[in-house]
């Protein structure tokens, strides 16, 4: 264990390294990813402007999506696409033959990659923030961030066995980026990425609460802004079971028919 | 299997599973509701048993199953059929001890990481390996010494030729010092002269270190210089295992035939 965390620490190093060279093109997509929430502010502020009740008060509603492009950012992950091209054209073969877990390289890439974006994206939310400091309310309470870290490294965890799990189907499918785009959709909509959860009609909230997309990006944030009942945290567990333990069974399986193309 | 065999390979078989498309739109939508299903056996009950310390390469026409038999035996590939024992263990278990005790140099797959220099990769190999320090520093210099690369190592990976690179290559699979070497085809596109420095260096490698080698190589004079022994491999099947003198017998070519005329003869009317 301390020579695979040894491993990804230098691992993790080396792809900062590598990745400073696209230091130009990861600062446009940390832009990218803060103007989406930035257009739902203008938006919702005028939409309450001239007479709209949203469900949640105008600081829920701005300290949310303030912060939500630094929580979909950390817990994120572009590991899918990478995997099913190397399981396809064999370049997993390099890694099968080595000590080492497999997935620790990609891990690493999504760490440094973390590492990276977190400088990058700061300068655009915190700018954000100044535009809309007057309803912004950032929690004073370190309860709330304390719970606030865990929730967000779970939900990290489980958009990464995600990745893996879809990736892992390219051992039987010539191209996964159908089932891949699908899901990133899905995300997009139900993980309230792009628009708050609670702003969808109350009809939905039951399924919205329950379902798996939930706990990959809102979770975190309602935790930190305060709108969580203790069962969501049994929920969030009960889904990172089932995606990591999908993602290992899918991953084993398909081992067991790898066909290692090329040399 | 015996402590002095490095390889035991028993009825070892591979079937690959597929699914055939007729060509054509009406054939992707035929296969969509009623897909044809294959088999083919790309290696088929081979028996084969390497003592530790030897050299031997596996020849065969393109598809014959060589490849697909190092993949099994490096533990890439999982066997659909018989008993394989590489250094004591199965190697579809991908155990610490076996992967830490072999290394696979693929002639058209790079091992090292190609935006850093070969050091930087060395680096993380000492982590993977849990080399020592002293242990380290000392390999790296006997190896890059050997090759002739001290002055590449700290040149990133993708500004070097392919001669540096596949002798950069070797430093990286050879640095935890592995009692058991893969070379799919080492020598592919490479010049003479970069040829020749990698054939000495392995013949080296097995008599200084006492390596065991699986080479697979179209380049008949790599093999002829290297391997005291030699397995024909075709449709699956080892035809002959022997060493040159006696392939030159059975192929009845001259005592003085070069190695492709000899294979030449040995898989004429091959389909």
């Amino acid at each position: 264990m301390t020579r695979q965390l040894r491993l990804l620490r230098i691992l993790t190093v080396q792809e900062v390294r590598m990745m400073m060279n696209h230091r130009g093109w990861l600062f446009l997509l940390q832009v990218a990813n803060v103007l989406p929430p930035a257009i739902a502010l203008l938006v919702w502020h005028g939409a309450v402007d001239q007479g709209a009740d949203p469900p949640v008060s105008t600081t829920y509603l701005t300290s949310y999506l303030v912060l939500v492009s630094v929580v979909a950012m950390v817990t994120s992950s572009w590991t899918s696409g990478f995997l099913a091209a190397s399981i396809r054209l064999g370049g997993l073969n390099s890694w099968l033959v080595r000590p080492c877990s497999t997935h620790l390289s990609y891990l690493a890439n999504n760490s440094a990659e973390k590492l990276l974006k977190l400088g990058l994206i700061a300068p655009p939310v915190v700018v954000l923030g100044l535009v809309f400091r007057h309803d912004l309310r950032l929690p004073g309470e370190p309860q709330r961030w304390l719970h606030f870290l865990p929730a967000l490294i779970i939900a990290a965890a489980m958009t990464f066995a995600f990745d893996i799990l879809i990736g892992s189907l390219a051992f039987w499918m010539e191209d996964i980026a159908a089932i891949d785009r699908l899901r990133y959709l899905l995300a997009r909509l139900l993980s309230g990425g792009l628009v708050p959860l609670a702003l969808f009609p109350a009809v939905f909230q039951p399924f919205l609460a329950a379902q798996p997309f939930r706990f990959l990006v809102s979770f975190p944030l309602e935790v930190l802004l305060g709108t969580t009942h203790a069962i969501d945290y049994a929920y969030q567990a009960g889904w990172f079971v089932v995606l990591v333990g999908g993602a290992v069974l899918v991953w084993r399986r398909g081992l067991r028919d790898y066909q290692g193309a090329g040399a | 299997m015996r402590s002095d065999d490095a390889i035991r390979a028993t009825q070892l078989t591979k079937v690959y599973k597929y699914s055939e498309q007729a060509p054509g739109l009406k054939g992707a939508v035929k296969g969509l509701f009623k897909p044809v299903r294959r088999e083919r056996t790309a290696v088929d009950a081979v028996t084969l048993t390497l003592p530790k310390g030897q050299v031997i390469g596996l020849l065969g026409p393109n598809g014959a199953g060589k490849t697909t038999t190092i993949k099994m035996l490096c533990g890439l590939l999982r066997p659909t059929g018989g008993e394989l024992e590489v250094l004591g263990h199965q190697p579809h278990k991908r155990s610490f001890d076996f992967l830490s005790r072999i290394s696979v140099v693929f002639g058209q797959k790079s091992m090292l990481w190609w935006d850093v220099s070969t050091y930087d990769s060395l680096l993380i190999h000492r982590e993977m390996y849990a080399i020592p320090r002293p242990v380290f520093d000392a390999s790296v210099a006997e190896l890059t010494e050997r090759l002739d690369v001290a002055h590449l190592i700290n040149i990133p990976v993708r500004k070097l030729s392919l001669g540096q690179r596949m002798r950069c290559e070797l430093v990286l699979a050879l640095l935890h010092g592995p009692d058991l070497l893969f070379a799919d085809e080492p020598t592919v596109g490479l010049d003479v002269v970069a040829k020749l420095a990698l054939r000495n260096f392995l013949a080296e490698l097995n008599r200084d270190h006492g390596t065991t080698i699986v080479l697979t190589s179209h380049d008949m004079s790599d093999v002829a210089a290297l391997c005291q022994r030699i397995a024909l491999i075709d449709h699956g099947v080892i035809g002959f295992d022997g060493n040159l003198q006696e392939l030159r017998q059975r192929s009845g070519q001259h005592a003085d035939a070069d190695l492709d005329q000899v294979l030449a003869a040995m898989f004429r009317g091959r389909s």
